[in-house]
């Protein structure tokens, strides 16, 4: 069912009289991303301690444990008080405007890519018709953001990190593209709330995956694909600390150094969002039916109640049970991405370029052509 | 258009918050650059090469092929939008064009153009070169 | 407009045939790189897609796929000349394809890939269709220029022919947008009907339109001031694909201007008739001129070419469909008659691109030298050759139209231009041998000579040999 933008109702109830429509949107607009980019930002510095904490059990150790208390909880937020603080170089020979512009471009875009992304039935900024195409195409910025890192640094290192990325991105886009298109089939919009929209019934498990079988080998394609996007573990060869010294942020240090980080953890998190939202029912799930048995009035085409609330009346649960839901969704991605991290070896580059050409580009499309054959059936 | 507003303030915001995170950087950090500091990292040593350096081939072989992809993928999107609506007309056009795209990839695939130059694991040593079959 | 139906499929029977074989050619390519199934199979594949349109009487007309494409009498001529040119290109490059290292199924493939573009070129009815067609004509002649990759001289001739041919391809692009914008449609029928309608007097942007298709067309055709890549680029490239481009892209892009001035651009045909006759003018004049000064034989045909091209386009110029029917006439028998003259060229090998190599001939070759007379007394227009029905049918359609100037021009310059040939025949005939006989012709290069030389005497001999067949649009 349809919802409003929660914070849009709000404003438009307590605007006076005579302010237009359009700043009523600017001024949503506004108060809604700055919401969603601190959300991410918290989720991003909460992922760099989860790294630490499930790679520290990973090896049979603790991770972080003193700062802040209970395990280390504040780690983050001390390291991004002292990344701030440190002195930020540019080393001789540097294209300045490049290698200041670089790591801004990469964190710019991966926010930006956020604006169009759902975190709630209620709480999203652009209810684009595009969505899906605006979040790859704008995280496909960073690309862009690691090569003129690499090509501004001076220094051999950062090239062949930037070379390696440019190649291993443009090769796994394809994969990742292609295993999209089996889920925008079954959905038929591009438009992320829909998408999830689509996936309501079933008592919140009418997921995606759940309703095409062909979608399951797709999902794990796309994770697959992912992975290289993002430039994790097994794909981390643009860092590539025992070859590369840290690839193309080899001469980076304090906040500029510390945008490429938060890039990473931003850019898995979006990317599981993407995944949750077309494969494994976005906001849907059974506590999500529940609440919204529960809390949510159903109101008729005239304005008038069709169901009277189940238990009370008060949407704004219902809205932050499906957030987290959402969110817990992604956050288990994340998981999966750090676990496949500490458990597998860096693979080398030509055995990159051999899975994303030679073996997921050409099951992607089989995969895909299968599930169009079964909605096909099924229709 | 209402709903673009949202992506101008997000794409706005971003760029201010990243640009503001460099100022605070740029006034809290200090300033105390020394020659050696500011020098291209190389393990501690001068540096004895400066990245000018040709790139393997096979980097530029790969953008070529991605363009081929890319663009098939760019024309699928749409297709698979309103998959339910063409029926199986859509799904027969698309393995036509698929498989002509295909056919292409075979190509590609069988004249050698997806091995990455100097693969290790055939014994080969890294010339620069794509190989000749 | 409705989906894709079979029988729209089925007015690109040929085009289809040629396609097939060149995938079926890249998808094999790894294993018949040094066989001759490449050959075998474009040559198989021509021969299918001239009998599948030869099928097809002259007379019918098929619209298909929206109204983009149109299979009239007009397609049916130059789809068979397409394909004809195709199978005598690849009959003179098979002996050139053993002896270097070109990758034979990528050549043929190509060549298939630009026969299909130029099918299409003459069946287009909408601008669009025949940009794409025109653009898969031209990307497939840049790789085959450059196809030699380790000669300089080659790869110099794509670059230039890919810039020059990128930046005519835009402005033409350009010219289309301005059109669409002006008219509001891309069919041929659609502009000439929006065209009438418009009140008197071309506007300015509509003739820079015009002037920006014709422009991009006369690039295809090579005419003068258009002309600049083809002497470089026929010179760079190996000779088959010179062959290639002089008879076959130089007909498809007379068959796509001739429709499209014929019939999109009917009502403009004061506009256009002013730009064809400069430019037909120009083309006969600086052509047979500064072929005079060559002395490399490929640079000699590429000039000799654009020479031919102002004779083609002075048919299209008086902008009628007898005129139109006389372009179509001279395209064919140029075809043959070049085909034929850079065939013997390829035969001689490096011989052969000499202008100088010729002497002699007649005392080593007596057959050679005679073909090669043949061809060159065709090329200037000499009665009971090809030739001279081509020129004379273009000279009749000028002074029909009342271009007394254009006519009387067209045959002065045949005289300078019958210099230029002369000297070649002369060499052959009344000097002495200074190099070694050249080795024996392959039995493939006799065979597409002996086609290309029955076309050019057979249309001189029996003028009226096309009549049936040359349907304007």
């Amino acid at each position: 069912m349809e919802h409003g933008n929660l914070i849009h109702e709000l404003l438009g109830g307590v605007a006076p009289e005579g302010v237009p429509a359009w700043a009523i949107v600017l001024v949503t607009a506004v108060i809604g991303v700055s919401l969603l980019i601190g959300v991410v930002s918290v989720i991003a510095m909460f992922s760099v301690w989860l790294e630490r904490k499930v790679s520290g059990h990973i090896q049979c150790r603790y991770g972080p444990m003193y700062v802040g208390g209970w395990h280390g909880w504040a780690q983050s937020i001390a390291d991004g008080v002292k990344l701030l603080m440190k002195e930020d170089m540019i080393p001789l020979g540097a294209d300045r405007v490049l290698f200041v512009l670089a790591p801004a471009l990469v964190l710019g875009s991966i926010f930006g890519a956020m604006a169009a992304m759902p975190l709630a039935p209620g709480f999203y900024f652009a209810d684009i018709n595009l969505g899906v195409f605006f979040i790859l195409g704008m995280s496909a910025l960073t690309t862009i953001g690691v090569i003129m890192s690499g090509w501004a640094s001076n220094s051999k290192w950062s090239l062949y990190g930037a070379m390696r990325e440019a190649a291993q991105v443009v090769a796994y886009e394809i994969p990742l593209g292609i295993s999209l298109l089996a889920p925008l089939m079954v959905a038929g919009t591009f438009n992320l709330l829909e998408a999830s929209e689509a996936q309501s019934g079933w008592f919140g498990m009418k997921w995606f995956v759940f309703q095409n079988p062909f979608l399951i080998p797709a999902a794990i394609l796309f994770f697959v694909a992912a992975l290289a996007e993002t430039k994790r573990a097994p794909f981390d060869l643009p860092e590539a600390e025992s070859e590369l010294v840290a690839g193309f942020m080899t001469e980076y240090s304090g906040i500029r150094w510390s945008f490429f980080f938060m890039e990473e953890y931003a850019a898995m998190f979006l990317m599981s969002l993407v995944g949750a939202v077309f494969f494994f029912g976005g906001f849907e799930s059974p506590f999500t039916s529940l609440a919204e048995w529960a809390f949510v009035t159903e109101a008729g085409a005239d304005g008038s109640a069709l169901r009277t609330a189940g238990l009370f009346e008060l949407p704004l649960l219902y809205h932050v049970t499906a957030g987290t839901v959402l969110a817990a969704k992604a956050l288990f991605g994340v998981f999966l991405m750090m676990w496949v991290r500490w458990t597998v070896p860096r693979v080398r580059i030509d055995q990159v370029m051999t899975m994303g050409y030679k073996y997921l580009t050409p099951l992607a499309l089989v995969v895909v052509l299968f599930a169009g054959t079964w909605e096909w059936l099924l229709s | 258009m209402n709903e673009y507003i949202g992506i101008v303030a997000g794409i706005l915001l971003a760029g201010g918050i990243t640009a503001s995170m460099l100022i605070l950087s740029s006034v809290l950090g200090k300033k105390n650059p020394t020659p050696e500091k500011l020098e291209p990292f190389e393990c501690g040593k001068e540096p004895f090469s400066l990245p000018m350096g040709k790139m393997a081939v096979s980097f530029y072989l790969t953008a070529i092929l991605f363009i081929l992809f890319d663009v098939e993928v760019i024309f699928l999107y749409p297709w698979a939008i309103v998959y339910r609506e063409l029926g199986m007309l859509g799904l027969v056009e698309v393995c036509v064009f698929v498989g002509i795209l295909m056919i292409g990839f075979v190509y590609a695939w069988a004249n050698g153009a997806l091995e990455w130059a100097g693969q290790c694991s055939t014994g080969q040593r890294s010339t620069g070169q794509p190989r000749r079959d | 407009m409705n989906g894709v139906t079979l029988t729209d499929l089925g007015l690109l029977l040929p085009e289809l045939i040629l396609l097939g074989a060149a995938l079926v050619l890249l998808l094999t390519a790894h294993r018949t790189r040094t066989t001759s199934v490449p050959t075998v199979v474009t040559l198989l594949a021509a021969a299918a897609a001239l009998w599948v349109t030869g099928r097809v009487s002259p007379d019918a007309a098929e619209n298909g796929f929206g109204g983009m494409l149109v299979a009239d009498g007009y397609a049916r001529f130059f789809r068979l000349l397409s394909a004809a040119g195709l199978a005598v290109v690849t009959l003179f490059a098979d002996r050139r394809l053993r002896e270097t290292d070109i990758p034979r199924p990528e050549f043929q493939t190509l060549l298939l890939l630009a026969s299909v573009g130029m099918m299409l070129a003459a069946s287009s009815a909408d601008l669009l269709p025949l940009y794409l067609a025109l653009e898969l004509i031209t990307i497939c002649a840049y790789v085959l220029v450059g196809i030699r990759v380790e000669r300089p001289h080659a790869n110099e001739a794509a670059i230039k022919y890919f810039l020059s041919g990128s930046f005519a391809s835009a402005l033409m692009l350009l010219g289309i947008s301005l059109i669409y914008g002006l008219t509001g449609t891309t069919t041929f029928d659609g502009i000439a009907t929006a065209l009438t309608a418009a009140p008197e007097g071309a506007s300015p942007l509509l003739v820079g339109g015009i002037g920006l298709v014709v422009g991009g067309l006369a690039f295809k055709v090579a005419a003068v001031p258009f002309h600049a890549w083809a002497p470089d680029t026929y010179q760079g490239a190996s000779a088959p694909v010179a062959a290639f481009l002089a008879a076959g892209s130089k007909a498809a892009g007379l068959a796509a201007l001739g429709r499209v001035v014929v019939t999109a651009l009917g009502p403009e045909s004061q506009t256009t008739a002013t730009m064809l006759v400069a430019l037909a003018g120009l083309s006969v004049v600086l052509g047979s001129l500064v072929a005079a000064a060559q002395t490399d034989m490929k640079r000699l045909l590429a000039y000799s070419s654009i020479a031919h091209a102002g004779f083609a386009l002075m048919g299209v110029a008086s902008g009628t469909k007898e005129g139109a029917a006389a372009t179509m006439t001279y395209a064919a028998f140029y075809v043959f008659m070049t085909l034929g003259a850079f065939g013997m060229v390829i035969a001689l090998g490096e011989r052969g691109e000499r202008v100088d190599g010729y002497r002699g001939l007649a005392a080593q070759r007596p057959g050679a030298a005679a073909t090669m007379l043949l061809f060159l007394l065709a090329l200037t227009g000499i009665p009971l050759t090809a030739g001279f029905t081509a020129k004379f049918s273009v000279i009749r359609s000028a002074v029909g139209a009342g271009r007394i100037e254009l006519a009387v021009l067209a045959v002065l310059a045949s005289v300078v231009a019958a210099f230029v040939y002369m000297r070649v025949a002369v060499g052959m005939y009344m000097k002495e041998p200074t190099e070694p006989v050249p080795a024996r012709f392959a039995p493939a290069v006799k065979l597409a000579l002996a086609v290309a030389a029955g076309m050019t005497l057979a249309g001189g001999i029996f003028p009226g040999l096309l009549d049936s067949w040359t349907v304007s649009p």
